[in-house]
């Protein structure tokens, strides 16, 4: 196996000699240096731009670009989700649409298996699954689109009292 | 009376006179730019890095603690400047290969004014032209600059051992450059 060679075990020597046998070989640069007057007019050019760097023009631009806008779009962008977001209402929303969706034989199902799932977790169940949205929205919920039948059918007039009550006090 | 040094001026120029940092300027500009140029190999491109290095310095002046000299302090910013030019041009020369970037950067040099321009050119300046970028910017540093091993790395944040080993390298291309150079 070929081991690489370990180049940093340089001596000084070795490069001492390798510098001498290059400066030996290298001719006078012959790349011609600028004009004495270049000089000049370099320090002309630094002092140029120094003067347009620290400018107030220049300044208030920077301070804009690193203060001012982004600090302007901060409180912005907190005074737009100040006004308009409101996560309630959206999810109200999203859950309006998710029931409307299903037929009412899948909601009626859900609802019955909830129900017939303990007697005590009757309105435990109701309130997890169902009432994260107001008794008003539930009541017109099942008022559209429960059948009465089943609800009396399947739930003791006790149980029947227990939920009746909870859609009437949730989020009143 | 005896030249202020580079710390009073640094001084004065602090306290509000503008004139003690022509007097730095005037002092250290020639170095500055020919390591640019070294790096570099384009006397337009030295000028640019030259002046962005001293108007970086100039803005940056409260940052100077003194830990390494004022000469070393400006030379890394032109280092680091030259390198970032170096790569910027990589990426336009490798923009320029592609055909969409033909269309952007449409070619108008002549042929035979850039060969006599390479000509002009010392054989080692050609040489230190094929290093890889850092390689070239140890190179500069070590063989026109002659500086010490531990002031270039305050330079280019690296370790002596890994500049020795840069500068090793370097030599040795550049020595092989020039034996087939002289051999033809």
């Amino acid at each position: 196996m070929r081991l690489r060679p370990d180049r940093t075990k340089l001596t000084d020597e070795e490069e001492e000699y390798l510098e001498l046998s290059i400066r030996g070989l290298d001719r006078p640069d012959s790349a011609p240096p600028p004009p004495a007057a270049f000089w000049s007019r370099q320090i002309v050019g630094v002092n140029r731009r120094i003067d347009e760097a620290t400018s107030g023009v220049a300044l208030s631009l920077s301070w804009a670009a690193r203060v001012a806008i982004p600090g302007v779009v901060a409180v912005l962008s907190f005074l737009i989700g100040l006004k308009y977001y409101a996560p309630e209402r959206h999810a109200a929303e999203s859950l309006r649409q998710a029931t409307s969706s299903l037929a009412v034989a899948t909601v009626e199902s859900l609802y019955v298996a909830s129900v017939a799932a303990s007697d005590t977790a009757v309105i435990n169940d109701v309130n997890n699954s169902l009432l994260s949205f107001n008794s008003d929205q539930a009541e017109e919920f099942f008022v559209e689109n429960a059948r009465a039948t089943t609800l009396v059918e399947d739930l003791s007039d006790q149980e029947l009292h227990q939920v009746l009550a909870a859609l009437s006090s949730v989020e009143k | 009376m005896e030249p202020l040094t580079d710390l009073e001026l640094i001084e004065e120029v602090r306290s509000g006179k503008r004139q003690a940092f022509t007097e730095l300027m005037r002092r250290h500009q020639e170095r500055i730019y020919w390591a640019a140029r070294r790096i570099l190999g384009d006397h337009a491109d030295a000028d640019d890095v030259t002046q962005e290095t001293f108007v970086k310095a100039f803005l940056s002046l409260g940052d100077f603690r003194g830990e390494a000299s004022f000469f070393t302090w400006i030379y890394r910013i032109a280092i680091n400047l030259s390198l970032n030019a170096l790569r910027k041009r990589h990426l336009i020369n490798y923009l320029k290969e592609s055909e969409i970037a033909q269309k952007v950067f449409p070619s108008h040099e002549d042929p035979h004014k850039d060969l006599e321009a390479k000509e002009m050119a010392s054989l080692v300046s050609r040489a230190v032209g094929t290093l890889p970028d850092k390689q070239r910017a140890v190179f500069v540093m070590r063989y026109y600059d002659e500086m010490s091993y531990e002031e270039i790395s305050y330079v280019l944040k690296t370790s002596v051992g890994g500049l020795k080993a840069n500068y090793f390298h370097a030599l040795h291309k550049v020595q092989e450059y020039l034996k087939h150079a002289t051999a033809s």
